[in-house]
């Protein structure tokens, strides 16, 4: 079982089986909690529970009511849009419009939702776009655009034994400076899901249990969700203070090479990665400078998720050894 | 004399008694968040629990949830006021008014309603006949024009109060650079001169409206231009507003009859009548007993009274159907005293073709 957030202390923890998990998103919806945030959800349609169900059972839900820190809500407006011509229309309660998807899309949307919800609101931690993962006192910032395989790469470390914190929002506290793992569903993108696919397959008997369908056309290409793995659901609060920033490039066609990057580079490498770095300010400032100070720092160019994930425990291995930062 | 609807609403309560936040339950705290979000006003919580020190009292989760919305707002005020600078250096302006309006004034005269406030654009006025000076300026200096549809251009340049706003490429605030309070169309149309006349020197060379203008301004903007649905901020900023500059007699003396003077008098009575049915305003007898002398009908004033209560909130009040009709009767209304029905028709016609077509 997860150990408790700080946030809820005092709250009972629901044990739904999946039959009374799916009653709660029918109706008022679930209190969902991931990391340091706890969402309401409900779910007007049966084929988005039944995906959201496989991949979210296991996470801790609140039986009583708790402190939200968002709501979403993915319904058919009407008859129509319910029963003919099915629309999952996305309700995330900040008077935003969503582009509706065909509700066969809808764990898509309920994805983006959540996204969208951190994105645009959360300013009191600081947001890497990044994967974070963590591993016996190495917290590991790998800050990338979008494509750059970041997501590959954070859930195939965490399929080896790393703890995922986020494959795409890294979090820091601003006050200890550790980052806040927010374990969501991993999103995979076209190539890179026959490589987790694959990856998975590895070390588990049925892979395609950990995954979504895969859903085709979506203003992103093919997208599919992955679970992530159960030690890191259940370490949802374990938190890690970050020694270890490596920038990753995937190139189909590279010698896989680690290659040496000044702080200063670093530095503005996870400036720009941050989505709120400029809400925050000058305590946005002095915590990346703490990092980098604190950080071996590199970037690693890698063909293939085998390449890549032997660059990175190489790289934290030499840190670690060298004991100058790690 | 309050109202029974918005009396059971938590969050017009908290916000009229912060202290109270110390008595929420966790489903209290939920619907103040969900409402307060999409009224933009969670900042202002996190700045009343700040200012009477009860921060660390509240729930850890709302302290978290208040730590993002302290650095919200502190962010959205630093990028207006840098903004502020931007303009400065573009519009270089020397002798010629350049009035800052609604939040811009706000911050610069530091008034009480900034608090915790979240702005998205920076509105300024200049006389109409500068109108053009000062899109030059913007463009040269590298703003652009986000509306590339010539129908919406053209309609803000012959119908609005406004430019079509301009964007910097380099930063996220628009700013809509206004000749007017009120669209040109409007039922109402005050002698601008007399508010730029009246103006007074601000900070870096700007100059914002006189007190009593000021709070004119935010109340035809609520109330002859707006849709009011949905406006608990704009009636907590002229509740505001009242406390701050009420606590000048002359303010009071000048209120009513600046009012008749711009020809504003219906929305003045609109706003001192609710500022105090739901917010609480202390306003004196003797501007009630002046502002009433121009209520209107009977018929007009219980159709008010019955849908203005159940939509200022956006989730809480009226539902179903008394919802749906008050907020459209809302609507209607705002349209209605914006422009002459023809071309009310006109517009909304281009509007919908547009839609149907599939063009934004």
């Amino acid at each position: 079982m997860t150990a408790k957030s700080i946030f809820h202390k005092s709250k009972k923890l629901a044990n739904y089986s999946d039959n009374e998990l799916d009653n709660r998103l029918a109706s008022s919806g679930a209190q969902l909690e991931i990391g340091p945030f706890t969402v309401n959800i409900s779910l007007g349609f049966k084929n988005i529970r039944d995906e959201f169900i496989n991949i979210y059972r296991s996470y801790p839900y609140y039986n009583e009511p708790v402190i939200l820190d968002n709501y979403i809500k993915i319904y058919g407006r009407n008859f129509y849009r319910t029963y003919v011509k099915p629309q999952a229309f996305v309700d995330v309660g900040m008077n935003d419009d969503f582009i509706p998807l065909p509700a066969s899309m809808g764990m898509v949307s309920l994805e983006m939702g959540l996204n969208w919800q951190v994105a645009s609101s959360c300013k009191q931690y600081l947001m890497f776009h990044a994967g974070v993962v963590a591993k016996n006192g190495v917290g590991l910032i790998m800050p990338a655009m979008s494509g750059s395989g970041k997501s590959t790469l954070a859930a195939g470390l965490s399929y080896k034994g790393w703890q995922l914190h986020s494959d795409e929002f890294g979090l820091l506290d601003l006050e200890t400076d550790e980052l806040v793992p927010y374990p969501r569903a991993v999103s995979l993108k076209n190539e890179s899901i026959a490589v987790m696919k694959e990856w998975v397959g590895r070390e588990n008997e049925n892979p395609l249990n950990h995954f979504t369908p895969e859903f085709e056309g979506t203003p992103k290409g093919t997208i599919c969700y992955l679970r992530p793995p159960e030690q890191s659901i259940v370490e949802m609060h374990k938190r890690t203070r970050p020694n270890v920033v490596i920038l990753p490039i995937f190139d189909a066609t590279a010698k896989p090479e680690i290659r040496p990057i000044t702080k200063t580079m670093a530095f503005f490498r996870l400036v720009m990665s941050s989505a709120n770095y400029s809400d925050i300010g000058v305590d946005a400032f002095h915590s990346i400078s703490r990092i980098i100070e604190n950080s071996a720092v590199c970037e690693i160019i890698y063909p293939s998720l085998d390449d890549a994930v032997k660059l990175v425990e190489d790289f934290v291995a030499q840190s670690l050894e060298g004991g100058e930062h790690v | 004399m309050s109202n029974p609807v918005t009396e059971q609403n938590i969050l017009i309560n908290v916000l009229k008694e912060p202290l109270r936040m110390l008595e929420l339950s966790v489903a209290d705290w939920n619907e103040v968040f969900r409402e307060a979000k999409i009224s933009s006003l969670a900042g202002r919580l996190a700045a009343d629990a700040d200012t009477l020190g009860l921060a660390n009292q509240l729930p850890l989760k709302v302290q978290n949830l208040f730590k993002s919305y302290r650095y919200g707002s502190a962010s959205s005020e630093r990028m207006i006021k840098w903004e502020m600078n931007r303009v400065r250096r573009a519009l270089r302006f020397g002798d010629e008014k350049v009035i800052l309006l609604k939040g811009a004034a706000y911050i610069d005269r530091n008034l009480k309603c900034t608090n915790g406030r979240v702005s998205v654009d920076l509105d300024i006025l200049v006389a109409k006949n500068r109108l053009d000076w000062a899109e030059e300026q913007f463009l040269a200096a590298g703003w652009q024009h986000h509306l590339e549809n010539d129908y919406d251009q053209k309609f803000y340049r012959e119908y609005s109060h406004e430019l079509p706003p301009m964007v910097h490429p380099d930063r996220q605030i628009s700013i809509d650079v206004h000749h007017s309070i009120l669209p040109v169309t409007s039922r109402v149309y005050p002698d601008m001169s007399k508010l730029i006349n009246e103006s007074e020197k601000a900070r870096d060379g700007f100059y914002t409206f006189s007190n009593v203008d000021m709070f004119l301004h935010s109340v035809v903007h609520l109330w002859q231009d707006g849709e009011v649905r949905s406006s608990l901020r704009n009636l907590l900023e002229q509740h505001d507003m009242l406390e701050e500059f009420g606590a000048d007699p002359e303010f009071w003396l000048k209120l009513v009859p600046r009012a008749v003077e711009l020809g504003f008098t219906r929305a003045l009575y609109y706003a001192l009548k609710y500022t105090r049915m739901i917010m609480g305003a202390e306003i004196p007898d003797h501007v009630m007993a002046d502002i009433n002398r121009y209520k209107p009908n009977v018929v007009t004033r219980a159709l008010m009274d019955w849908m203005v209560p159940g939509v200022i909130s956006p989730t809480k009040g009226a539902k179903g159907v008394s919802r749906w009709l008050s907020m459209n009767g809302l609507y209607i209304r705002s349209h209605w005293l914006r422009m002459p029905p023809m071309l009310l028709c006109k517009h909304l016609s281009i509007k919908f073709i547009r839609r149907i077509k599939g063009e934004a």
